[in-house]
Order: C-alpha cells, then sequence, then structure tokens
C-alpha cells in the first residue's frame, strides 16, 4: 500500500499554497500574496503511505461495492457473489474506521518529546513553591518570542518587567533594588508555536489588531493541525477569552494538566502559552494566563491584560 | 517489503487477501450457506490481528469494537447452529 513517486527538482514553476499564482521555483516566497513558498525535499525520490485520507476514500469506495456486490449476490441467489460483497462491506468499513488520524499520532509524538521536559518544569515550581502566576512581556518584530516572568513573592507588587528582559538569557531576575521583585524568567512552553505561526503567516503579530487575531490564529492553527479554522477572540475591558476546537495536543492538554497542574496553571500548556505569548505580542500589553480549560477538544483559555509596555 | 509497510496496512492487505481467498476456496467447494462465508471471515479477523499487532493504541481500541461485533455475528451463527442440531 505504498506509492513511490518522484518529485522533479527542476521544475520551472510552482504555484503558491495560499493564492495558487505561479511563482518561479527559485522564489522563496509568493510574488503575489508574498507567504512563504514551500520547499521541495532535497531528496529526489520520496514515499508517501497512503494517508488516512486516502484509507477513508478507499474504504467508501469498497464499502458501496460491497455493499452493491452483497445485495445483488442476494437478488440473483448466487451466495459466493453475497459473500464477497459482504467481505468487501466488511473490509471497506475497516478502512473508513481503523487508521488511526495522523493528527493523533502527531499528539502521541509531541507528548512523547516533550513531556519529561514540563515535568521538570513543573518539580522546579513546586520545589521554590511559587504561587503567583507568570506575566507574559510583550516583544515586537518578526520572530520576537515574548518571556514569561513568574514573580517569586506573593507579596510583591504589580511587576511591569521591562521589555527588554524579552531578549535576556538570565533565569533568576531581580527588579530594582527592591529583593521582593525577584522572578523567573522563562521561555514560554509555546514559544516555538508562535514562532512557527508567525512564520507561517509571514507576519509579524506585534503590527496587526486583536480583532484581526481570531482569522489569523485560525488559520494559522488549522495549516498547523493544532485547531479547526474557527478561533473565537472575545475582548473586555481587561480580558481576553480564546476559543477553539483542537484538533491535535488534546491528549497533551489532558495529561499537563494532571501531571503538571502547576506548570499550566502558572505558566501555561504549550498552547495556552503560546495564546498568551500571541494575545500579549498583538496587543503590546503585559498578559496573565487566568484561566484555561478543556472540555473534550474545546480549548477555553481566558487571559489578564495588565499594563501597556509603555506605562 | 514488511519494513516499508506500516502494521495496519499489512493488516489490511492481509485481511483482504485472506477473504477473497475463502471465497474462492469456499466456492469451489460448493458451499452456499453464507454463515459459513461470515464465521470464517470473523475468524480470520481475529487471526490477522494476532498476526500483525500490536497496533497503535487508538487503533486497538477501534479493533476491539469492530472485533465484538464480529464475535456476536459468530456467535449467533453458533447459536443457530446449535439449534438447529437440538432440533
Amino acid at each position: 500500500m505504498t506509492i513511490t513517486f518522484r518529485v522533479r527538482t527542476d521544475l520551472s514553476e510552482r504555484s503558491c499554497w495560499i493564492c495558487g499564482s505561479q511563482n518561479r521555483a527559485k522564489d522563496h516566497f509568493c510574488s503575489n500574496c508574498g507567504v512563504q513558498l514551500t520547499h521541495l525535499s532535497q531528496s529526489k525520490t520520496s514515499r508517501a503511505f497512503i494517508g488516512p485520507k486516502d484509507f477513508s476514500t478507499v474504504g467508501i469506495f469498497i464499502l458501496v461495492l460491497g455493499t452493491l456486490l452483497s445485495v445483488f449476490g442476494y437478488l440473483i441467489g448466487i451466495v459466493p457473489v453475497m459473500a464477497l460483497g459482504l467481505g468487501a462491506l466488511i473490509l471497506g468499513v475497516m478502512l473508513v474506521f481503523l487508521p488511526e488520524p495522523m493528527s493523533s499520532k502527531a499528539g502521541t509524538l509531541a507528548i512523547l518529546c516533550s513531556l519529561p521536559s514540563f515535568l521538570d518544569l513543573e518539580a522546579f515550581l513546586q520545589d521554590l513553591d511559587i504561587a503567583p502566576r507568570g506575566i507574559y512581556i510583550p516583544v515586537a518584530g518578526f520572530g520576537a518570542v515574548p518571556k514569561v516572568l513568574i514573580p517569586m513573592t506573593d507579596s510583591a507588587p504589580s511587576i511591569s518587567p521591562p521589555p527588554k528582559l524579552a531578549r535576556s538569557n538570565r533565569v533568576f531576575i531581580t527588579l530594582g533594588r527592591n529583593t521582593n521583585q525577584r522572578g523567573i524568567l522563562l521561555r514560554p512552553p509555546g514559544a516555538e508555536i508562535i514562532s512557527a505561526l508567525e512564520n507561517l503567516l509571514q507576519l509579524d503579530l506585534s503590527t496587526i489588531k486583536l480583532d484581526e487575531l481570531s482569522g489569523r490564529m485560525g488559520f494559522a492553527f488549522e495549516m498547523l493541525g493544532i485547531s479547526k479554522r474557527t478561533v473565537g477572540v472575545q475582548m473586555e475591558e481587561t480580558a481576553v477569552r480564546v476559543q477553539m476546537s483542537l484538533v491535535s495536543l488534546v491528549d497533551l492538554e489532558e495529561r499537563l494538566r494532571s501531571e503538571a497542574p502547576r506548570l499550566v496553571e502558572q505558566v501555561g500548556s504549550p498552547l495556552t502559552s503560546a495564546i498568551a505569548g500571541a494575545v500579549s505580542k498583538v496587543t503590546g500589553k503585559y498578559v496573565r494566563l487566568s484561566d484555561s480549560s478543556i472540555n473534550g477538544s474545546n480549548l477555553i483559555v481566558t487571559l489578564e491584560l495588565l499594563a501597556d509596555v509603555s506605562k | 517489503m514488511s519494513s516499508s509497510l506500516e502494521k495496519i496496512e499489512i493488516f489490511f492487505l492481509a485481511y483482504a487477501f485472506l477473504i477473497s481467498s475463502t471465497v474462492i476456496i469456499l466456492s469451489a467447494l460448493m458451499v452456499t450457506q453464507i454463515d459459513v462465508y461470515l464465521a470464517a471471515f470473523a475468524i480470520e479477523y481475529f487471526v490477522v490481528l494476532l498476526a500483525t499487532s500490536p497496533h497503535n493504541p487508538g487503533e486497538t481500541r477501534r479493533e476491539r469494537i469492530i472485533g465484538v461485533m464480529l464475535l456476536i455475528v459468530f456467535t449467533g451463527i453458533v447459536i443457530e447452529r446449535v439449534l438447529l442440531l437440538l432440533k
């Protein structure tokens, strides 16, 4: 069930995956819409297994064929034809029903690769017994990723960390001379998702408005195989509520909620922290995670908007 | 060949081969009872499943559902045959 095909690397033109316009093969960005073009593999020969969608297509075809064959066999009274039809029907049902979606496999791989690091971070937070929630520091610029500062004491006054901290590689930070204003500066778990989002959109998130975020984020998350296209972003006075239906990473979200609750509550899971970072970048405000919940595949994230960077 | 195929693909290929072989062999033996074919399909399903397992956890869950359905069909056929013998 494998198909081997050859990819010609000397194609003189290739079409844009967004607008469909033709571009020269050596171009990296679409001349029409400016989006980054996908690169062909260096390998001249690629192998492609039949994916779940192909399984479903073949399965539906065999299912219909089997049904027709078994009815036909029944009508003409030839049992082997009917049996062949029933066999095809069973096989068709299996082809449609059995193969696991690729998104589920990707989710499993994501858990296997990243869970130990998240558990270490959870243990780190527990050992230091830090209670306050992290503050996402807004940044501007394509590819720049917000960092998250977790104040080390509850008694610390409301901290507004300087934006330049987002470029710092230090972990333990003291803001000013007040020893109360200490914190831990972390790269958020969803930092790479924010980067991927910007790379895919070829857009600096700090240049768009919050009401544009819903459409842009929905498109990018769908392309990344994270969620369905419809992403709800509700803006209130000092809060933003983001709602989406996940197609992958559900297992990771659920496992982190049970095995690393402190990390999820204070910093966020990879996805919730990506959303918090994106909102922080778009609004130019310090953002704190208020609440995140997952119900089946529905993820709801509520963020608290704090002060502007300029203030 | 097996190294380039996923287990689920081997499962489908083997099961499709067994189903068509069963139909050819049983029709050559002039078997005209549909329940014999269905019982053979059910048994073959479990044999191929055992031979190609383990599959992914998600696939294994769905295989169990199909397995239970085929087992119900198989049990029905066996009960019918037993009742025929008892009459």
